[in-house]
């Protein structure tokens, strides 16, 4: 458990390196992974104990909260709100996959094979997602399309709506709803052929 | 990808999806030109929007939820809820988190588990729940977990109840193998709980293998009595409350519960009033799952698993025919009714059945009856089903009430729309030649096909196929019989009678449900327009399904492949003679096509029946691959040119190109011809060996039971399962099916020698001999059937009786054509690693259909040892 002191140190550490992000230095952002997800881990936890767990955790909402509770006295400038769930959503991205590469590397367990997804299985399989693979597909998407990268992003890692989505990026309604049919579809295949290769 | 390239890719999907299905491939070829890279590129994207279904839906939190909360539950560890001090996560599944615990008063292990709150902050709720719970816990029955205390601290609630040491029912069935002594075992365990919750008047509601311990000394203790109801009523006022969610909200709370709603009953998806029966239909689904390794109600999301559970029938179990698994399918498909009055009244009655059926299965095998094991292709049942519970713990607090949300939306669209019965399954059964004359046998038969055909070719509705409902030919009508083999809503008869220049054909669609009469017509036509028939009573069909046909698919089913009758005519007795599958009637048939080619040289489909009757010589071994597989292929792009919307075309071509091993290419064409005619088996199964020759084992199997769905009767669909099997080393799963085979057809001989070949690699040596033995006296010694007998004898070290059969083989294709893969097959068994190499080398020279056997075969892949092997294999173009 935290006792004030340390709590004082992360709020101000959050700051400093929120602010960092903010303008345009990229590496805070390895930074304030670990400070949000040591926020999160607390909120969360404080959700159990209420038993809130059937409240869906929602990924801005949290962010949100996480953020107001870090940075309450030393408000950060910001340019606005969208360049904030950007932000949320990026970090949001780190954490989860992060949480799922520990948890995918203690399945394997060492040094025992991963074992290949047949196609029979693949049908029921597919339900559950790899947020690794996810992540690593998405880069690849983003290398080619920036757009629709950030999209994914702000969309399932963020929680955002496609209005919201459309209003961050900056464009209409119905680019979002183009673009997400079309990131959609590379991504199943890009993570359909992976299985199948593995 | 380049982004520029990527921009391309982008705007050809975008403008291909704006076009209807049918008319995208036509689109995608013209705007990528040659480029053969970017039509697969267009085609796959396509393809996985298709079927994108909710892929990506929710949001990532969801996706990890599970994991975090599991993280973060472990908080919890050594706090003390009264005087239970909390030692462990257990898990975060069911009714919200479960941790271990200890009873520091008692100084015992208990399990400890904290309400939700939704059920722990309404007064009201709380207490029917602790009433409840208190009943249930005072049956003290052995079955039931036992309740130690339900407490409070703070503004959290608790229960707790006694440690089970061991697994949940699903995960048992996703770990280990169950066999069917421990399901049916389970069953019963289950049931008797159930049984004496229903007796205290309480429903469970919530019967699933996550709900259900079974405790490592074989006990099975049913959980969470009495949280379901509570929890429904929450769910309702959601539903309630929810009601004006948008369909993006709605599709990705269905997202999070995939698993629960497969074990809700219809009246529970419909939110209607419940009681025992409910309980009934989740135990039959939780019994289905043990036995058959996966669920009958499958979908890719929560609202099609309800719809498939309102609209459809379950999927079959699938287990080898016995009277004792007739049974067994028989209690599962009673407990499963979604006719409250047609399924079990109640659990003990089930359970009466349930007995019955163990004891028999357990007296049968303490007499040791070989004959009738219930279990044939061995006991051994998988549970391929682990995936579907990741998903289920998700969240677990809400999915309960989610899935109510879901259920009670679909429950109601469904339920308006099905007012009127939907029937989405149809076989045709063979019409009846009543003019006396069995010259004309080949018009009742021919229309008979060319309306399967044509109903083939409808959207939405599965059609039985050719082969299966042919083995209905001159059997009186049995509707029961029907309703048990054939899994379809309805059928189609027919009586074909002539008067002089006319014809006349009485038609009737009956619902097989019930028997009765839905519609039927009688269409008296001039001999000339006997092209035209079948399409009219196919449109006629389509009407009173109300089937919405789009444009093209009204256009697909009008056109007429040719005008003239009397090549129809001719057609229809070449797809007859042909059927019979015999080297002199499919050579009768290649003539016949022929000549409906001769008097109508724009005919495609008989030039597409040409092809296959060309290509059905090579694959059985009755004339020499390299000349017929030339003929095949000129029929077939002579087919294609004409017609290139073809299915079959595409079919008969795919079916060549694959045996020319141009594999890529054979892929395409297949997948185009299952595009254009989902109901196509010859497509499906060509498909499927396809695959099962590249080594796609799983997918062939996969592909190879859709064909096999779509022709359940047919001997040969089930062999071909079976060999799949056979080349993958399931031996036992493999006999099964060659078991059914036979049993359908006493003289498919193949059958036989496949039994023998599975069980010589099972080292069963009395049953290889017997097999092999009636493998070549019923095929009146087929070479394929006479080199399983000399593998009988080889495997029994009878080399000498091998060597006859060899030289038996080796005289006889100096006659006529026998393929050396055989000979190939014998030399590498008695160990004559040359000649068996000569033998080899002299198939692939002949370009023969069969020379994937070489990667496959179980009997040649023995020659894996030998380097020659390896080269041979990529010589010859068969992967690695």
């Amino acid at each position: 458990m935290n006792n004030d002191l340390n709590d004082l140190e992360a709020k101000s550490e959050f700051s400093r390196f929120l602010a960092a992000y903010g303008s345009g230095e990229k590496h805070a952002l390895d930074n304030l992974v670990p400070l949000v997800y040591d926020e999160l881990h607390r909120l969360a936890q404080s959700y159990l104990r209420r038993e809130r767990l059937d409240h869906t955790l929602q990924p801005t909402a949290l962010i949100n909260e996480a953020y107001i509770r870090l940075d309450g006295q030393t408000r950060v400038e910001w340019q606005n709100r969208s360049h904030f769930v950007g932000v949320a959503a990026e970090i949001m991205r780190r954490i989860l996959v992060d949480h799922a590469r520990t948890r995918n590397a203690e399945k394997r367990g060492g040094d025992v094979q991963r074992v290949s997804i047949s196609v029979a299985e693949r049908s029921a399989e597919a339900e559950i997602l790899d947020l690794e693979l996810l992540d690593d597909a998405l880069r690849r998407l983003t290398e080619m399309d920036e757009r629709k990268g950030r999209l994914v992003e702000l969309r399932f890692f963020g929680g955002l709506s496609n209005p919201e989505i459309a209003d961050v990026i900056g464009v209409s309604v119905k680019t979002v709803e183009r673009d997400w049919m079309m990131a959609r579809a590379w991504l199943k295949r890009e993570l359909s052929s992976n299985i199948s290769d593995a | 990808m380049t982004p520029e390239r990527w921009k391309e890719v982008e705007e050809i999907v975008y403008s291909a999806l704006e076009r209807e299905p049918h008319h995208r491939a036509d689109f995608i070829s013209k705007s990528c030109g040659n480029d053969i890279t970017l039509i697969r590129e267009v085609e796959s994207l396509v393809e996985n929007y298709e079927s994108s279904g909710s892929f990506l839906d929710g949001d990532a939190m969801e996706v990890e939820a599970k994991g975090l909360s599991e993280a973060f539950g472990n908080d919890l560890i050594g706090d003390s809820f009264g005087r239970f001090k909390i030692t462990g996560l257990l898990g975060a599944g069911g009714m919200g988190q479960v941790y271990r615990a200890r009873d520091t008063e008692l100084n015992r292990d208990v399990a400890l588990k904290i309400l939700p709150a939704h059920l722990s902050q309404n007064a009201d709720r709380l207490a029917r729940f602790k009433r409840e719970a208190k009943v249930v816990s005072g049956l003290n029955h052995p079955n039931i977990l036992t309740l130690h205390e339900i407490g409070q601290k703070g503004s959290i609630h608790f229960i707790a109840t006694e440690l089970v040491d061991g697994d949940t029912l699903r995960k048992s069935m996703s770990s280990a193998r169950l066999t069917l002594g421990d399901a049916l075992e389970i069953a019963i365990q289950i049931g008797e709980a159930v049984l004496s919750a229903h007796a205290a008047k309480i429903v469970h509601r919530d019967i699933k293998p996550e709900n259900i311990m079974i405790r490592e000394d074989g006990y099975v203790k049913v959980l969470d009595f009495g949280i379901a109801k509570v929890s429904e009523e929450h769910g309702r006022k959601r539903a309630d409350l929810d009601s004006e969610v948008s369909t993006a909200g709605f599709s990705t709370e269905a997202g999070i519960v995939m698993g629960t709603c497969h074990y809700m009953s219809p009246e529970q998806a419909r939110s209607q009033a419940l009681d025992g029966q409910t309980d009934i239909w989740s135990f039959g689904v939780v019994l289905f799952e043990m036995i058959g390794g996966r669920r009958p109600f499958g979908g890719e999301s929560a609202s099609d698993v309800v719809a498939a559970i309102l609209t459809r029938e379950p999927l079959r179990l699938d287990l080898p025919v016995s009277e004792l698994n007739l049974r067994l399918e028989n209690i599962v498909s009673k407990a499963l009714s979604k006719d409250k009055s047609l399924r079990y009244q109640t659990i003990a009655d089930l359970l009466i059945d349930l007995k019955r059926l163990k004891q028999d299965i357990e007296t049968q095998t303490r007499f040791g009856s070989g004959k009738t094991r219930v279990t044939s292709s061995g006991p051994q049942l998988t549970g391929p089903n682990a995936a579907g519970d990741k998903r289920t713990k998700i969240l677990a607090a809400t999915a309960v009430a989610v899935c109510f949300v879901v259920a009670a939306m679909a429950g109601f669209l469904y339920y308006r729309s099905t007012d009127e019965k939907k029937i989405g399954s149809i076989a045709v059964l063979p019409f009846e030649n009543a003019t006396g004359d069995p010259g004309s046998e080949y018009i009742s038969d021919g229309i008979t096909e060319s309306l399967i055909n044509s109903l083939a070719r409808l959207p939405n509705i599965s059609v039985t196929a050719r082969s299966t409902s042919f083995s209905y030919k001159n059997q009186p009508f049995d509707i029961a019989k029907i309703r048990q083999q054939l899994n379809v809503d309805a059928v189609v008869t027919g009586r074909f009678t002539q008067r002089g220049d006319s014809i006349v054909l009485q038609t009737e669609l009956v619902d097989v449900a019930n028997g009765a009469h839905i519609w039927g017509e009688n269409y008296s036509r001039k001999t000339a327009d006997i092209v035209v028939i079948h399409t009219e009573i196919a449109q006629q069909l389509a009407r009173t399904l109300r089937i919405d046909l789009s444009k093209n698919d009204a256009d697909k089913l009008a056109q007429k492949y040719t005008d003239n009758s009397e090549a129809y005519q001719l057609y229809l007795q070449g797809r007859f003679q042909t059927n019979k599958q015999t080297a002199e009637d499919i050579d009768r048939g290649i003539e016949l096509f022929k000549r409906a080619i001769g008097l109508d040289a724009n005919y495609a489909l008989a030039y597409a029946g040409l092809a296959d009757a060309y290509s059905l010589q090579g694959a059985f071994g009755f004339l020499a691959p390299d000349p017929i597989a030339f003929q095949a292929r000129l029929a077939a792009e002579r087919a294609l040119a004409i017609d290139p919307g073809l299915a079959e075309a595409h079919s008969a071509l795919g079916g060549i190109e694959k045996t020319d091993r141009n594999w890529t290419e054979a892929e395409r064409l297949l997948r185009r011809a299952i595009e254009l005619n989902e109901n196509s088996v010859n497509a499906h199964y060509s498909y499927a060996a396809l695959l099962g020759q590249m080594g796609r084992h799983s997918e062939a199997v996969l592909e190879m039971k859709r064909a096999q769905r779509l022709d359940p009767l047919s001997p040969r669909m089930l062999w071909l399962l079976g060999r799949q099997y056979y080349w993958m080393g399931e031996y036992d799963t493999a006999i099964g099916y060659f078991e059914k085979s036979i049993e359908l057809d006493s003289q498919f001989w193949i059958g036989y020698s496949f039994i023998a070949k599975s069980s010589a690699e099972k080292g069963d040596r009395s049953r290889t001999a017997e097999f092999a033995q009636r493998g070549v006296d019923i095929s009146k010694r087929h070479p394929d059937a006479v080199a399983a007998l000399a593998l009988s004898y080889a495997k029994n070290g009878n080399e000498k009786e091998a060597r006859k059969l060899l030289n038996e083989l080796i005289d006889k294709s100096k006659q006529s054509y026998v393929s050396p893969f055989y000979m190939a097959q014998i030399t590498a068994w008695l160990g004559d690693l040359d000649q068996a190499f000569d033998f080899l080398e002299k198939l692939l020279a002949e370009k023969s259909g069969l020379a994937y056997l070489i990667k496959v075969d179980r009997g040649v892949v023995i020659l894996n040892t030998d380097p020659r092997y390896a080269k041979m294999i990529k010589r010859a173009g068969l992967g690695e």
